[in-house]
């Protein structure tokens, strides 16, 4: 089940430009918590995970600061990662989309091909859609409805894919970081 | 309705002006026609009218009666109100000329229209043509028949320009003698000739050139509608009824051919005195007899803009086009065998007027009869049109053994009532062509009587001899016969005798003298003395000389002379003149003439100027009909863009949708066009046998007629070919991205 | 093995509108390819040009080793009538026709005899199950109803490539995968090759693969060489 990979956003948002562990938060916010925001708790644990595996460092300490006083770059692991993440096609599942929302916005902020990774995707789904078909074939009618649910919801995916792609530009002027 | 709503459904592209063109020609030629044939009738009625006064009638004279108010030689007999008259029809140069010899007292007060006086002995009026033709020939071959000129007869008593005419003052003791003379009261108020075949061909003209018109006026809105398909859905999209679309079409038609209109009423104004040229029956017209009154003039206007703005309405309402685009491919109706009935009823009643008039019966108004059952027949052939072409696609679809056969028939019986109308124009004039031709063949049948061996030549003129008692005494004749003899280009005058007991076997036959009879050379003559000739031969039949009774043709009557010519036209007429200025012919029951001259009568000419005149009034109409077969095709190619984008895209190559296309108008102009030609000699032949009572009947039609069929069919084909060579910008393989 | 259909820098542009901006492409004999993508991507555009009904403006499209691109029209359309199908999403029926005749006539157009032709339009209609349409007009025949007999129509001349362009598009579900199930079973047993544009992802799940058509280019992961 692929929700929303925080820390892998958090890091995407890094690679944009360097920030502080409160302002990072508040960016997240405004992308993808706007149903619910992260809680600041989570957002150092994640910063401090990051860290340790060496994905970001921190900016020398401005005085007298504490954690969210510091300011956070991401590294060439880091990047290696984001990158890695992004462009790797979720399972298609039922509910891949926020994830799958949370790449494109990265890929758009990181100034990447966004266009491709959701051919990537797609390319996963039809093939997952190939499968499911390939299965119906000669199968009794339960098994071939069960295998048209799983499509339906997996067609539902390709068109959000192909509206989004459908709307990338208009997408990539809206977010712009103020 | 908003001005602007009919700015965007008429004005626009190029292609729209061209639809605006077309009607506007179509309906200035039909409206120029229809007045020029308006005019015709007005003009044939006024026309009959004005020269009634030559067919004045009254009690012939009986020479032997001796009653109270008897004619005798004295003028005087005659009193102040009545006047001795001889009517004959004279020749020169092969053109009748009406003669009309007069004896009255110069105190008389019976007038002549267009004259001023009564012609005194020796005097005469004549027609201004026949003063011409005086003029410009010597006078004996001419003017000495008549005597001295004294004036002319008026326009307004002729009927035509060119009527030759000529009253003369006589004596009565001539005219009395003289089996034609009649004692008439008054040259007015004569009840004129019934001259109405004329008129009745008048106004089926003006139908069928009405026809095509009408039907140009449909093909080209149905274009029309078929190129503004999307421009009108829109209308329909943003809430027009069907009724305002159709609405509009009328609007902009009506205005489109009131403009036309006008301007045919101005190329009739034109064309009237080229119109006047043409001779119908006694001549050309009076420019002033072709012009119509106002109201005539309004009226056919009217009509024409009314009968285009409900076509084109109606159309395009038949159309049937939706919000959408789409005109609703409406699934034709059918058409059943019910479509023969009209065609069926009009020669119904050809043939049952024909047959009542073949068995004598007394049948009232057989013209009008006749003219009701051409037309319905007319209107029958367009009703079943639809229903052959039926037929024809079916056997089409069925048997044909190509891509281009199997869609064409399928197309064609799907749709008969569409492909019939774009051919309906040529079936009709075709139609008309064969019936006027099959009339005509009438007066091609003697036109030119043959010569030859043993036929009495067509130089010789041939002179019954009155039975009076100058022309009857053998002295006088033999004296008459050597004056003409000495006439220069007179070759021979023969005198063929009858014997006047109507007792044994010379009764009734024709005597001759036999050396007479072998200077005629024309074929044995047996020996004996006097030799019968069979009358026949005075018609064209060969000369069959056989041994007669009796010995001496001086105890025979004169009966005919024959005078041989050389031929030449001056010879004739001298001759001619020289028999009414002598005694023994004068001018008799029936002037000399030649064997043509006799052969000719009114009905063949009558009938060859009716087919002048068809032919001429058909040539236009199948020259509309052929433009509007060409503008029907690239409309039904348009519509079907789609389609034919589509065979293309199959792998048809263009050779094969020019083929579809071609055979689609050629299978119902083949079905339907035998049974036009069939049928219109057919018709000829019951109008020819009704209103003759059987005297004529349809012959071999002459080369005009192949020629006429000819230019249809050429005409056919280059209007398909012109909308053919379209093909290829309209079956961009384009169209069949849009639906 | 080389493919069947090779495209080479197809361009082609309508006025100022550029339809395919450079496309290579190669297609395997008997394989089936989805092509998708937006509206007004080309796709349409692509299709015609592989067939030959469209010349691009520049490039090359060789089918069975034959360039087609440099041949006449007359030799296009031969060519259509005897290697090429073709499906529409509707309206491709001739109106005037019976299902039967309509299925005749890229037969006819081939030159066979009718009587022949029949039978063998008989045959196809029976397989993709529409014995008892075969006399109706086109105007009676459900949407269902008149793609399968186009489908007939495309198979009967036995192609080497069916170009289809929204087959099911004007159906429902159901109508369209039983189309769509009735052809492929055809096409694969004849090993006929397919390109078929769709919009519907689980159309194209019916093909081995799906190219992508993106402002007349193809979709970076469709690229030759990079697949
Ligand atoms: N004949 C033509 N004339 C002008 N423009 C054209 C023509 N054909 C295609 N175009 C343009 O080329 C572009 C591509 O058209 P095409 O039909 O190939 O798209 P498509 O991907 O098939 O779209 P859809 O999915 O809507 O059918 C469009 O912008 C279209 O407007
Ligand atoms: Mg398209």
């Amino acid at each position: 089940m692929a929700v929303v990979d925080n820390s892998l956003t958090l890091l995407g948002l890094l690679s944009v430009e360097p920030s502080y562990g409160y302002d990072l938060k508040h960016t997240y916010d405004r992308f993808f918590g706007v149903r619910k925001p992260l809680a600041f708790g989570q957002v150092y644990a994640s910063l401090a995970r990051m860290t340790r595996d060496g994905q970001i460092l921190s900016l020398a300490d401005e005085a007298g600061g504490g954690p969210d006083r510091k300011k956070y770059e991401v590294t060439e692991v880091g990047r290696t990662r984001v990158s890695q993440w992004m462009f790797t096609p979720d399972i298609p599942s039922e509910t891949l989309q926020s994830n799958l929302f949370a790449k494109t916005i990265i890929a758009l902020l990181v100034d990447d091909n966004a266009d491709r990774l959701l051919d990537v995707q797609r390319t996963e789904h039809l093939a997952r859609m190939r499968e499911l078909t390939r299965e119906k074939q000669g199968a009794d009618l339960m098994r071939v409805l069960l295998c048209d649910h799983a499509l339906f919801h997996i067609e539902a995916d390709l068109r959000w894919i192909d509206l989004t792609g459908a709307r990338l530009t208009q997408l990539r002027n809206e977010i712009k970081l103020p | 309705m908003n001005p602007s709503v009919v700015r965007l459904a008429v004005i626009g592209s190029r292609a729209s002006w061209g639809r605006l063109l077309g009607i506007t020609a179509g309906v200035a030629v039909g409206v120029t026609l229809a007045l020029l044939l308006g005019g015709a009738y007005q003009g044939l009625g006024a026309r009959d009218e004005r020269s009634s006064w030559m067919y004045a009638s009254g009690e012939y004279v009986v020479g032997a009666d001796t009653g109270p108010g008897t004619v005798t030689t004295d003028m005087a007999s005659l009193g102040d109100d009545r006047v001795a008259l001889a009517h004959t029809t004279d020749r020169h140069q092969g053109d009748r000329i009406v003669r009309l010899d007069l004896a009255a007292p110069t105190t008389s007060s019976v007038t002549i229209p267009g004259i001023t006086d009564l012609p005194q002995p020796g005097e005469y009026y004549a027609s201004p043509a026949l003063i011409d033709r005086i003029a410009q020939v010597p006078p004996d071959e001419l003017g000495d028949r008549f005597g001295t000129l004294t004036g002319t007869i008026s326009d307004s008593a002729l009927a035509s320009p060119d009527s030759l005419v000529v009253v003369v003052g006589a004596r009565t003791s001539a005219l009395i003698e003289r089996p034609a003379a009649q004692i008439v009261t008054s040259f007015t108020d004569v009840p004129h000739r019934a001259g109405t075949n004329y008129q009745t061909v008048a106004i089926v003209g003006a139908i069928a050139v009405l026809f095509p018109v009408l039907l140009l006026v449909s093909i080209v809105t149905g274009l029309g509608a078929v190129a503004r398909r999307e421009r009108f859905a829109t209308l329909r999209l943003i809430g027009a009824t069907p009724r305002t679309v159709a609405a509009i079409a009328a609007v902009e038609t009506a205005a489109t051919s009131l403009i036309g209109a006008l301007i045919g009423v101005l190329l009739a104004a034109l064309l009237g005195p080229v119109a006047a040229l043409v001779s119908v029956d006694d001549g050309a017209f009076f420019p002033s007899d072709l012009a119509v009154t106002p109201l005539t003039t309004a009226t056919i206007v009217a009509v024409a803009v009314a009968a285009s703005a409900i076509t084109a309405g109606g159309r395009i309402r038949r159309a049937g086009i939706g919000p959408l685009g789409q005109t609703k491919q409406q699934a034709e109706k059918t058409p059943s065998l019910l479509r023969l009935v009209p065609l069926a009823g009009g020669l119904g009643i050809l043939i049952a007027t024909t047959v009542a008039v073949l068995a004598g019966l007394p049948v009232p108004r057989v013209g009008t009869l006749v003219v009701i059952g051409f037309t319905i027949t007319t209107v029958g052939l367009l009703v079943a049109g639809p229903y052959l072409t039926l037929l024809a696609g079916g056997i089409m679809a069925r048997r044909s053994k190509t891509a281009a056969g199997v869609i064409a028939g399928n197309r064609i019986r799907r749709t008969p009532v569409d492909t019939f109308r774009s051919v309906s124009g040529l079936v009709v004039a075709v139609f008309m062509v064969s019936v006027f031709a099959g009339a005509a063949t009438t007066a091609n049948q003697s036109v030119a009587p043959d010569d030859g061996p043993g036929l009495l030549p067509v130089s010789t003129l041939i002179q019954h001899l009155d039975s009076t008692p100058a022309a009857t005494d053998p002295a006088r004749t033999e004296a008459a016969r050597a004056r003409i003899a000495a006439i220069s280009g007179v070759t021979q005058v023969t005198t063929i005798f009858t014997i006047d007991s109507g007792e044994g076997p010379d009764a009734n036959r024709l005597l001759i003298s036999a050396d007479a009879a072998n200077d005629l050379s024309l074929g044995i003559v047996p020996s004996a003395p006097v030799v019968s000739i069979n009358s026949d031969a005075l018609r064209g039949t060969p000369a069959v000389f056989t041994p007669a009774e009796a010995t001496d043709v001086a105890e025979l009557t004169p009966r005919i002379l024959l005078i041989g010519t050389n031929g030449s036209p001056a010879a004739i007429e001298r001759a001619r003149t020289a028999l009414q200025a002598g005694t023994i012919a004068g001018t008799g029951w029936m002037p000399a003439g030649t064997r043509t001259d006799l052969a000719d009568d009114r009905l063949q000419s009558m009938a060859a100027s009716f087919a002048n005149l068809a032919y001429l009034g058909i040539g236009v109409a199948t020259l509309i009909a052929g433009l509007s077969l060409a503008i029907a095709t690239i409309s039904a190619m348009i519509d079907r863009r789609r389609m034919l984008a589509l065979l293309r895209l199959l792998g048809m190559n263009l050779a094969g949708l020019r083929r579809i296309i071609t055979l689609e108008a050629a299978a119902p102009l083949l079905s339907v066009m035998a049974i036009s030609i069939g049928l219109g000699f057919l018709v000829a032949d019951l109008i020819l046998v009704g209103l003759t009572n059987g005297g004529r009947s349809v012959g071999w039609p002459d080369a005009r007629y192949i020629g006429a069929l000819l230019a249809s069919a050429l005409l056919a084909l280059a209007a398909v070919a012109v909308a053919v060579s379209r093909l290829g910008k309209n079956t961009d393989l384009a169209a069949i991205r849009y639906e | 093995m080389t493919a069947l259909i090779q495209a080479r820098g197809l361009r082609k542009s309508f006025g100022t509108t550029d339809a395919l901006r450079g496309i290579d492409l190669d297609i395997q004999r008997g394989e089936v390819v989805a092509v998708m993508g937006p509206s007004g991507s080309g796709k349409s555009s692509l299709l015609h040009c592989l067939a030959g009904v469209l010349l691009p403006d520049s490039g090359t499209v060789s089918v069975g080793g034959t360039v087609i691109t440099a041949l006449s029209e007359a030799r296009r359309s031969a060519l259509r009538l005897k290697e090429f199908g073709f499906v529409f999403q509707f309206g491709q029926l001739l109106p005037d026709l019976t299902a039967i005749d309509n299925v005749t006539i890229p037969l006819l157009l081939g030159g066979m005899k009718r009587r022949q032709a029949l039978t063998a339009a008989r045959g196809w209609l029976d397989r993709l199950g529409l014995e008892v349409a075969a006399d109706q007009l086109p105007g009676e025949l459900s949407g269902g109803e008149a793609q399968r007999v186009a489908i007939a129509r495309a198979l009967v001349t036995q192609p080497s490539v069916l170009f289809a362009d929204e087959p099911t598009g004007s159906l429902d579900s159901l109508a369209a995968e039983n189309v769509l199930t009735a052809m492929l079973e055809l096409v694969r047993k004849a090993g006929t090759t397919l390109v078929m544009i769709t919009h519907d992802p689980r159309t194209a799940a019916y093909a081995d693969r799906e190219i992508i058509v993106r402002d007349g280019q193809l979709a970076a992961t469709d690229r030759v060489g990079i697949k």
